[in-house]
C-alpha cells in the first residue's frame, strides 16, 4: 500500500518534470500565419439565456472557421462572476498556447495580471462584450448609447414629441445603465415639450419593474408613454394588466416571451431592439482578422467607454429594429449601416425555433467587418 | 522508511497527493510545465492559498469563518482608495492589512466573547464588510500603481518570488504558535469544547485569537490579488469564502474541528485551483464544463475523506482483496 501510493506520487513528479523538459520546444513558431490559428474565449459570467447564447454564437462561428481552415482550434472557458477562476482559466489558455484570447471579465478591472503575461508572450488580446480598458487590446462591445438612441427616438417619435412619460432605469451605478441613460438624457433634451414625471430603477429585473410601475400608475392619472429598458417591458405590461388600464406606447424588450406577448396584443405600440448576444462573435471575427495581420481603420475606433483616453474600442450597433411593421426608412435609422428594420413577424420567425427566454439575435457578416479594416 | 510512513498518515497528503497528480496531468495536457507556469500560478492562487489558510485555523477549534472573502474584497478596495488619496503602496497595503486584522479581530470579539455561533456571526459580518466594501467603492475601477505589481510579480531575496514569502509568512506565524501551549490548547478546543473549558483553557481568547489570524490571512491575500490586478473591484473576494472551506476540507480538517493542520488549507486550495486550469486545458465542451469540475471535486473529496477514515480504509482493502 505504501509502495503503491509512492509509485503514485512519484509517477507524478515524473509527468512533472518530463512535461518541464519539452515545454521549450514550443515558443519558436511564431510567424505571421494566415491560417490555424488557435482562439479562446473565457467568458466571465455564465448563468442566464443571454450568455449560453453568447457562447453558443461563438461556438457556431469558431466552427465556421475551423471547416475554413482559418483556425485549427478553440477553446472556451466559462466562469461564475469569480475573478480568480477567471485569472486561473486565462493562465491556462496562455499555456495551451493560444494565439488570442478573447475576454469578457468578470469586472472591467481584476484582469490585468492576466492580459500583461499574454502581451508579454506575444498573444492577442481582444476584450469581448462588456468593455474594459487596457492598453495594447482591442476591445469589441454592445454598443449601448446607439441601442437606446434608437429606442428613445422612436418613442420620442410615437408621441410627436410631447406629452408627459415615465423612466424606469437599470441598475444604478452600473456602465451600460450610465451610457444608456446618457442616452436617453440626450434624445430627451430635444423635445422641450416632453415632460419626465418620474424615474427609478427596475435593476433589469421584471418584477421590479412590475413593483415600480405599480407604484407609478397610483401617483400619475396620466401617462402618455413609458421608456424603459431592456428586459423590464414584461413587468410594465403586468403592472398594467393588474391595474386594468390601457397600455400607452412604450419602449420594449427583445426576447422571444415578449415577441410572442407583443404579437399577441392587438393595440400594443412597443419597439423590440436587440441587444445581442452575438457581440462576442463579431469579437472573433475582428481577433481573426488581426491576427492576419490586418489593421483596422481608425475613424472606426472609438473611446473606451471605461478609458476615454484609450481608442481602441469597436462598438457594434444592434443587428436589427423590430417594429410592428418593418421601417427601413425611419429617422432612428439613420446612419445604421449593419442594423436591418424588421417587422414582428420576421423577428417570430427568426425566433421560432428557440427557447422562450432566448434573445433575437445577430451578428456582423464577414464582409461588414471586413469594412472595418484598411 | 518511518518518515513515509509519517508523511502518509498525514491528514494533508491525499491533498497533497492529488495536486502532485493533477499537476503532472496538466503538464501533459498542455505540453510542458513551464517555470512561467508555476510562476503565474502561484501568482494567482497566493489569495486563495492565504484565505484557505485563514479558515483553516478557525475550523480546528470547530468554528468556521465565511466572511473572509468579503474581508480580502474590503482590503482590495480599501488599498485602492488609500492610495488614490495619496498614500504611497507600502502605506495603503498597510492600511489593508489593518483593515483585515480590524475586521477579525471583530468577528473574534463577536464568536469569542459574545459567544455567537461562528457560522452566524461571520454570515452577518461576512454581509457588513461587502457593504462596507461596495460603500467606499461602489463600482469596479481605480488603479494601483503597477510598482505594486512588478512588486509582487517579482522575486524576494533574489530568487523566491513574492507570493512564497507572503505564504511562507503566515506559515511560520502558524508554526511558531503550535509550539507554544497555545498551539495544543486550539486542537484541545476543536476536540472537545466543554472539556478544553473545564480544564482551565480560554476559550473566549483562544477564538478571539483565531478569528484575528483569519482576519490577517485574508489581509494577506487582499495585498495578493490587489497586486496581481493593480485595480479596484469591490466583489472580487466574493467567491472565496466557500471556495477556502470546501479546500480546507479537501486538505483533510475536520469541520468537527481538531483535526488538519496549516498544510491541509494550503494544498487544498492548490488542488481546487489546478482542477480550474486542467477543465480549461482539457478544452471542453463549455456545456460539460462545470460538471466534470464538479466530478473532480467530487471524487478528490471522497478520496481524502476515505483515505483519513481508518475504518474505511480496512474495509476498501479488504474488498479489493490486498493483504495486510
Amino acid at each position: 500500500m505504501k509502495k503503491r501510493a509512492l509509485a503514485i506520487v512519484m509517477a507524478g513528479l515524473m509527468a512533472v518534470s518530463m512535461s518541464s523538459v519539452c515545454a521549450y520546444a514550443k515558443d519558436e513558431e511564431k510567424e505571421a500565419k494566415t491560417e490555424g490559428f488557435y482562439i479562446g474565449l473565457s467568458n466571465g459570467y455564465w448563468g442566464n439565456t443571454w450568455r449560453a447564447q453568447m457562447v453558443e454564437d461563438f461556438e457556431n462561428k469558431a466552427e465556421e472557421y475551423k471547416e475554413e481552415g482559418i483556425i485549427s482550434d478553440y477553446m472556451i472557458s466559462n466562469s461564475n462572476s469569480d475573478a480568480t477562476e477567471q485569472l486561473n482559466q486565462i493562465n491556462a489558455m496562455i499555456d495551451s498556447g493560444v494565439d488570442a484570447i478573447l475576454i469578457d471579465a468578470v469586472s472591467p478591472t481584476t484582469i490585468k495580471s492576466a492580459v500583461e503575461k499574454a502581451k508579454a508572450k506575444g498573444i492577442l488580446v481582444v476584450i469581448a462584450n462588456d468593455p474594459a480598458a487596457y492598453e495594447d487590446t482591442i476591445c469589441v462591445c454592445g454598443d449601448n448609447y446607439t441601442w437606446q438612441k434608437i429606442q428613445a427616438m422612436w418613442l420620442m417619435e410615437q408621441i410627436e414629441g410631447k406629452g408627459d412619460i415615465v423612466k424606469i432605469t437599470g441598475v444604478s451605478g452600473n456602465a451600460a445603465d450610465t451610457i444608456r441613460e446618457q442616452a436617453n438624457d440626450d434624445i430627451l433634451a430635444e423635445y422641450p415639450d416632453v415632460n419626465v414625471l418620474t424615474s427609478a430603477p427596475g435593476n433589469w429585473s421584471q418584477t421590479d419593474a412590475q413593483s415600480v410601475m405599480t407604484t407609478f400608475l397610483s401617483s400619475y392619472d396620466s401617462i402618455d408613454a413609458i421608456l424603459e429598458q431592456d428586459v423590464m417591458a414584461e413587468g410594465v405590461i403586468k403592472a398594467y394588466e393588474n391595474a386594468g388600464k390601457d397600455i400607452p406606447v412604450m419602449t420594449g424588450d427583445y426576447t422571444k416571451s415578449f415577441f410572442a406577448k407583443w404579437a399577441e396584443m392587438e393595440d400594443l405600440n412597443t419597439i423590440g431592439v436587440p441587444y445581442a448576444p452575438g457581440n462576442a462573435t463579431v469579437a472573433l471575427e475582428v481577433a481573426v482578422r488581426l491576427l492576419q495581420g490586418k489593421e483596422i481603420d481608425e475613424a472606426n475606433l472609438v473611446a473606451n467607454p471605461m478609458d476615454e483616453n484609450l481608442i481602441n474600442t469597436v462598438m457594434v450597433a444592434p443587428p436589427y429594429v423590430v417594429t410592428k411593421e418593418a421601417q427601413p426608412d425611419a429617422t432612428w435609422m439613420e446612419g445604421l449601416e449593419n442594423t436591418e428594420a424588421i417587422s414582428l413577424d420576421e423577428a417570430m420567425e427568426l425566433l421560432k425555433d428557440s427557447a422562450d427566454t432566448a434573445a433575437l439575435d445577430g451578428y456582423m457578416s464577414d464582409e461588414a467587418v471586413d469594412k472595418l479594416f484598411k | 522508511m518511518n518518515k513515509v510512513k509519517k508523511l502518509m498518515s498525514w491528514n494533508a497528503f491525499p491533498a497533497l497527493l492529488l495536486f502532485v497528480i493533477f499537476l503532472g496531468i496538466n503538464g501533459v495536457m498542455t505540453g510542458g510545465l513551464s517555470v512561467s507556469f508555476f510562476r503565474s500560478f502561484i501568482s494567482t492562487n497566493a489569495g486563495a492559498i492565504c484565505v484557505a489558510i485563514g479558515v483553516t485555523a478557525t475550523i480546528l477549534v470547530a468554528g468556521t469563518d465565511i466572511s473572509l472573502g468579503s474581508i480580502v474584497s474590503l482590503v482590495n478596495v480599501v488599498i485602492v482608495t488609500a492610495f488614490e488619496k495619496g498614500f504611497s503602496v507600502p502605506q495603503a497595503a498597510l492600511l489593508g492589512l489593518l483593515t483585515a486584522v480590524l475586521c477579525g479581530m471583530f468577528n473574534g470579539f463577536v464568536v469569542g466573547i459574545m459567544r455567537v455561533n461562528p457560522l452566524l456571526a461571520t454570515f452577518a459580518t461576512s454581509i457588513a464588510f461587502a457593504g462596507i466594501a461596495l460603500w467606499i467603492l461602489p463600482y469596479p475601477g481605480g488603479y494601483i500603481d503597477f510598482t505594486f505589481g512588478d512588486w509582487y510579480l517579482g522575486n524576494m531575496f533574489g530568487i523566491i518570488p513574492t507570493p512564497v514569502v507572503l505564504i511562507a509568512i503566515l506559515v511560520l506565524i502558524w508554526i511558531f504558535v503550535m509550539k507554544l501551549p497555545v498551539g495544543l490548547h486550539i486542537y484541545a478546543l476543536g476536540k472537545d469544547v466543554k472539556k478544553a473549558y473545564a480544564s482551565g483553557i480560554n476559550v473566549a481568547a483562544l477564538r478571539f485569537f483565531v478569528h484575528t489570524f483569519a482576519g490577517l490571512a485574508a489581509g494577506v491575500a487582499g495585498i495578493c490579488i490587489s497586486a496581481n490586478i493593480c485595480a479596484g473591484s469591490p466583489t472580487v473576494g466574493s467567491a472565496m469564502s466557500m471556495n477556502s472551506i470546501a479546500a480546507a476540507v479537501i486538505g483533510g480538517v475536520s469541520l468537527n474541528g481538531g483535526i488538519g493542520g496549516i498544510w491541509s488549507g494550503i494544498f487544498g486550495a492548490s488542488f481546487l485551483s489546478i482542477l480550474i486550469s486542467i477543465v480549461v486545458s482539457a478544452n471542453l465542451s463549455s456545456i460539460v464544463q462545470s460538471f466534470i469540475q464538479g466530478l473532480i471535486l467530487l471524487i478528490g473529496v471522497t478520496v481524502s475523506i476515505a483515505a483519513s477514515d481508518k475504518e474505511i480504509k480496512t474495509k476498501i482493502k479488504r474488498a479489493i482483496g490486498g493483504k495486510r
